[in-house]
């Protein structure tokens, strides 16, 4: 009954002849085969790119800390990621029958990493310029130093040559 | 400035140039270090030490065992890891830190959590054993156990001769997300080597209040 309904689906009804019942049973097996597979690779292609997602901000924050994101930056995004851990948690306990939840939670999880993905973008951009500046400050601090320091030696010679210099004239020939 | 009193200042100017910008260049690198996770496990009162009920690995089953752990992130990034629960007995292979593989135990269940570098998460693991049945030749196996409020069904339990007679161990492996795979892979890599880490508590599933 239902491989015949299957024939009005897809538009065609085959006479009763044996090659034709058969035609039909085998089309029937290709359907539910063809079927289960499709459900099936949904729910793979679901994980994978949700794998994927996930695995892309986890890079994207990496890439952010390295820029040299402070703790107190990262700790709003790294506390969202604990929340997709928790649907993930949610999502292999949930029942089979519970399909309206399943794709709330995956609906959750999709936007919440959509969005940790773009704070960690902008973080990382924000955290790169602001260690960039940080080091060229460091880097010219050293310069100035240096400069500073080499007042400082022409001061001090120039005192000491001063100070010979007086210490000279005031000198007194002794006849021996 | 004369010209001369510049010429004999340059190599003072070059030589403190150099000092400094080497005192500048040490403070922004960022220090070599290896990484490495810490994973552990204390007693209800937070210490290593009284992991048990009255002191005693002899749990009856409803007995409420208390534990707290405890991951620590060195790894200097941020790091995804999987917290995996196993169920063993005196047979079941432990992980192989040789190898770097994990225990074939059946797992009982799975926490997962978001680690910042340098960060510590810890856990309350409360558990007790719900069910467990002995089969007609006096094999013991615990098919239940309650985690914090949840409870976790066990396939293929690991099974016992009889019961006070040997032995069971809760067995936790770290397991850490690994981009190249974007999936979860029993411990890390460290300077081209494969890390582990893993913990195992023995207790002895008793019907009645007995201690050591």
């Amino acid at each position: 009954m239902l491989s015949q309904n299957l024939m009005y689906v897809f538009g065609f009804v085959l006479s009763e002849s044996p090659l034709n019942v058969f035609a039909r049973r085998l089309l029937f097996l290709a359907s539910v085969v063809m079927i289960i597979s499709l459900i099936a690779g949904i729910g793979y292609v679901s994980s994978e790119s949700e794998n994927g997602q996930l695995n892309m901000t986890l890079e994207d924050l990496r890439r952010a800390e390295l820029a040299g994101a402070k703790p107190s930056e990262m700790e709003g995004l790294i506390s969202q990621m604990n929340s997709v851990a928790q649907f993930e948690s949610q999502l292999q306990h949930l029942p089979p029958q519970d399909a309206t939840r399943r794709v709330e939670l995956l609906e959750e999880v999709k936007n919440t990493l959509t969005s940790v993905d773009v704070q960690a973008i902008e973080l990382a951009q924000i955290a790169s310029q602001r260690t960039y500046v940080g080091r060229a400050v460091t880097y010219l601090t050293g310069v100035i130093c240096a400069v500073i320091g080499t007042v400082g030696y022409y001061c001090g010679v120039m005192l000491y040559r001063r100070y010979r210099t007086r210490r000279i004239f005031r000198m007194k020939i002794v006849l021996k | 400035m004369k010209l001369k009193t510049v010429r004999e200042l340059s190599p003072v100017f070059i030589t403190l140039l150099i000092l400094f910008e080497i005192v500048a260049y040490t403070s922004t690198i960022p220090r070599p270090q290896e990484p490495f996770f810490q994973l552990y496990t204390l007693g209800a009162t937070g210490m290593a030490g009284i992991y048990y009920p009255n002191n005693s690995s002899f749990i009856q089953p409803g007995e409420v065992v208390d534990w707290n752990l405890g991951v620590v992130n060195d790894m200097g990034s941020l790091q995804y890891v999987s917290l995996r629960v196993k169920l063993g007995n005196q047979t079941i292979n432990p992980p192989n830190d040789t190898l770097a593989t994990s225990s074939p135990s059946p797992l009982i269940a799975v926490f997962n959590e978001f680690i910042p570098n340098n960060g510590t998460w810890q856990m309350s693991f409360v558990w007790q054993i719900v069910n467990y049945t002995t089969s007609p030749d006096g094999h013991i196996a615990v098919h239940t156990i309650a985690i914090s409020n949840s409870t976790y069904a066990i396939q293929n339990p690991p099974t016992c001769q009889s019961i006070n007679s040997c032995e069971f161990r809760i067995i936790f492996e770290l397991w850490v997300w690994d981009t190249n795979v974007a999936d979860f892979q029993f411990g890390w890599t460290a300077g081209g080597e494969p890390r582990i880490a893993w913990l195992q508590l023995w207790f002895q599933l008793s019907s009645t209040v007995s201690h050591r």
